[in-house]
């Protein structure tokens, strides 16, 4: 936070744009710190892209590093890197022969993405649903079944749920596929997407329940009550904006996380995404394609947490936005 | 004491259910506040006042037990729950959050009548409107664009008592209206409830644990301690005359409004009970300087006199 002034709420023109140019100018800094990090982290990890367990030649692995630029000294290799970058150049891969990082991502992310929104959208009309129902039943059955639940959807891990419902509806009903990709086919989506969304689902339904107990508890619930006013009025006008506050902070982190996509979800289900680059891309000394899912990562986690603020300002008048 | 009550309470008790047994915060509890009357109610905090007026508007959780009769004349079948909001209505003690932070003032108070009296967006506002000027808001049109956090407090209870007044309610429920106030806007809330309250027609529950407060504008003053009515008089007797030894204390440490502040105020010796005490005798015997062993034994019965005055104590003080 470099100039600290109070900012007008939102919904005034001019502060709002100039709020929204010093949050994105202020992103390059804390991206251009992620990269020049991780690009150093990865490359004193031991061995590298081209080490096998049959050990290659050595005339091989220096034609390869020289073709890959790995014999120049490691500044360099940073300095070219970060140029490339600039031009939207993420490099071409060292494992994926033939195929440029860029291309890489710009196939697999759209698949990741699509699966990751439609899972994180489910997840947050469900999971506040459920929390406010939960809510509503303090301590009724309808709340100890809510969070009995939700204990199973969080720990249950996704190698695990995703075949269960591949057994049970694909194998056992026949209902849906089990696996493949058919960008067009719904039906390819219900499975890969449950499993997605159970997880933030479960956890949107618990922070809901828990702040939605805590508003309806307040003295300007209480307020409302004595109006008169019917229920439904009180839940919907008055207790839920504040109730969404921390749902919405926890939104950042979970956009992020599902829509770069899931290693095991994408690998089980067979689906063409970017889930498996960022531990494959690691395994491998892949650096360009470990680097290419950081900045990925890290753009949509930092623009996640700039949407989420405007959100919280828009729930709540006090906050001011200052950049 | 008016002809005919807005408001009769007859023994009624509220037990909170909990782990070491259930807390009884009120204790059979009878009172009545005639049609246009203003009845005070005095206790120290924990006395269950505030539980008495959320049991009145029913306002309680689900998880209270209630005993008792609530009969509101306003209403059909005398449930003041059906009408809350209406015919009777509520200021609670804290203005700094008994307003919703994400609505405007006009979007908080419009919606009084647009529920009970099926009104119009626009004729709400303006009702609204009106009643913001009444209550002494210098900018009200500006005042319904605002948030609740961009009032001062004072402002805030000035609109908590316009919405609660938006539909002519026949009594108004007040609890600790100016307790968190500072003192020249407590002066100014009160007599504002004051000319409502002969405007208006309707009567006033004022609830405080300053005797002061309540003094001005109370016709009558009901005394609780530890969820029970130990005292009622009207409020010249009760001053001038109290037979309850807690009364006697509580004015005793109440400061005098004309004299000068005493640098130290008196204050009542011993801590009031809990909700979740249990008593043989009576409840004020150990802070009681005049307690005997007959106190501590058996609970001293309600006595009431002509002059509408009652009290419950084994040695009243001298008439
Ligand atoms: S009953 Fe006894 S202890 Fe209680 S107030 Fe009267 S004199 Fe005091």
């Amino acid at each position: 936070m470099s100039t600290v002034r109070p900012v007008v709420t939102l919904g005034r023109r001019m502060p709002l744009i100039r709020y929204l140019l010093f949050r994105v100018l202020g992103a390059i800094p804390t991206l251009l710190a992620i990269v020049t990090i991780s690009f150093f982290l990865i490359r004193f990890a031991p061995a590298g892209p081209f080490d096998r367990a049959r050990a290659l030649p050595a005339d091989v692995v220096a034609n390869l590093d020289a073709a890959y630029g790995l014999d120049r000294p490691l500044w360099q290799q940073y300095t070219s890197y970060l140029r490339d970058l600039a031009h939207g150049d993420f490099g071409p891969s060292f494992r994926y022969k033939d195929f440029s990082v860029t291309e890489l991502i710009r196939e697999g992310f759209p698949v990741s993405a699509t699966l990751g929104a439609i899972a994180i959208a489910i997840a947050l009309v469900g999971g506040v649903g459920v929390g406010v129902v939960a809510a509503l039943n303090h301590g009724r059955f309808v709340d100890h079944a809510t969070i009995g639940l939700s204990v199973v959807a969080i720990a249950v891990p996704s190698f695990v749920l995703l075949p269960a419902l591949g057994l049970l509806f694909g194998i056992e009903l026949h209902w849906l596929p089990v696996a493949g990709w058919d960008p067009t086919s719904i039906r390819d989506y219900v499975l890969p997407v449950t499993t997605l969304c159970l997880p933030p689902l479960a956890y949107i339904a618990r922070l809901t329940r828990a702040s939605m107990i805590e508003v309806m508890r307040s003295a300007y619930v209480r307020t409302a009550f004595a109006k008169g006013l019917p229920l439904r009025t009180i839940v919907l006008k008055h207790a839920l904006r504040p109730a969404l506050i921390p749902v919405a902070s926890y939104l950042a982190p979970a956009v992020a996380m599902t829509m770069t996509g899931s290693l095991v979800v994408e690998t089980i289900a067979g689906l063409p995404g970017i889930g498996r680059y960022l531990v494959q891309g690691a395994l491998n000394r892949d650096y360009t394609l470990v680097l290419g899912m950081v900045i990925v990562y890290s753009t949509l986690l930092i623009a996640m947490g700039l949407v989420v603020d405007l959100l919280i300002a828009a729930l709540d008048p006090r906050i001011r936005l200052e950049a | 004491m008016s002809a005919e009550p807005v408001l009769v309470v007859e023994d009624l008790r509220v037990e909170h259910p909990g782990r070491g047994g259930a807390v009884e915060a009120v204790r059979d509890v009878s009172l009545s506040v005639g049609a246009g009357e203003c009845v005070g109610i005095v206790g120290e905090s924990g006395s269950g006042k505030t539980q008495l007026c959320l049991a009145l508007m029913g306002l309680l959780p689900p998880s209270a037990r209630i005993d008792g009769a609530v009969r509101f004349a306003g209403a059909p079948g005398g449930a003041a729950r059906a009408v809350r909001g209406e015919r009777i209505a509520m200021v609670f003690q804290d203005p700094q959050t008994a307003l919703t932070p994400h609505l405007r003032i006009g979007s908080q108070m419009s919606e009084v009548l647009v529920h009970h009296r099926r009104s119009s967006g626009a004729r709400a506002r303006e009702a609204a409107r009106a009643m913001l000027a009444r209550v002494g808001i210098p900018d009200p049109a500006g005042c319904l664009r605002r948030y609740p956090h961009e009032l001062s407090g004072g402002m805030r209870q000035r609109v908590l008592i316009a919405m609660s007044l938006l539909c002519g309610p026949q009594l108004l429920v007040a609890d600790e209206p100016t307790t968190a106030l500072d003192v020249t806007v407590q002066a100014q809330v009160l007599e504002l409830l004051a000319r409502l309250r002969r405007e208006q027609r309707m009567a006033i529950l004022l609830v405080s644990h300053d005797l002061a407060v309540v003094a001005g504008l109370a016709a009558r003053i009901v005394v609780m301690y530890a969820g029970r009515v130990v005292e009622e008089a009207p409020a010249e007797a009760l001053f001038h005359g109290p037979r309850h030894p807690y009364t006697a204390a509580l004015i005793a440490c109440a400061p005098n409004a004309d004299g000068p502040i005493p640098a130290r105020m008196a204050t009542l010796p011993g801590q009031p009970p809990g909700a979740a005490e249990r008593f043989t005798g009576c409840p004020f015997a150990a802070r009681c300087d005049r307690s005997s062993e007959r106190c501590r034994r058996e609970p001293p019965p309600m006595t009431a006199f002509d002059d509408g005055r009652r009290f419950a104590c084994h040695d009243p003080l001298p008439a």
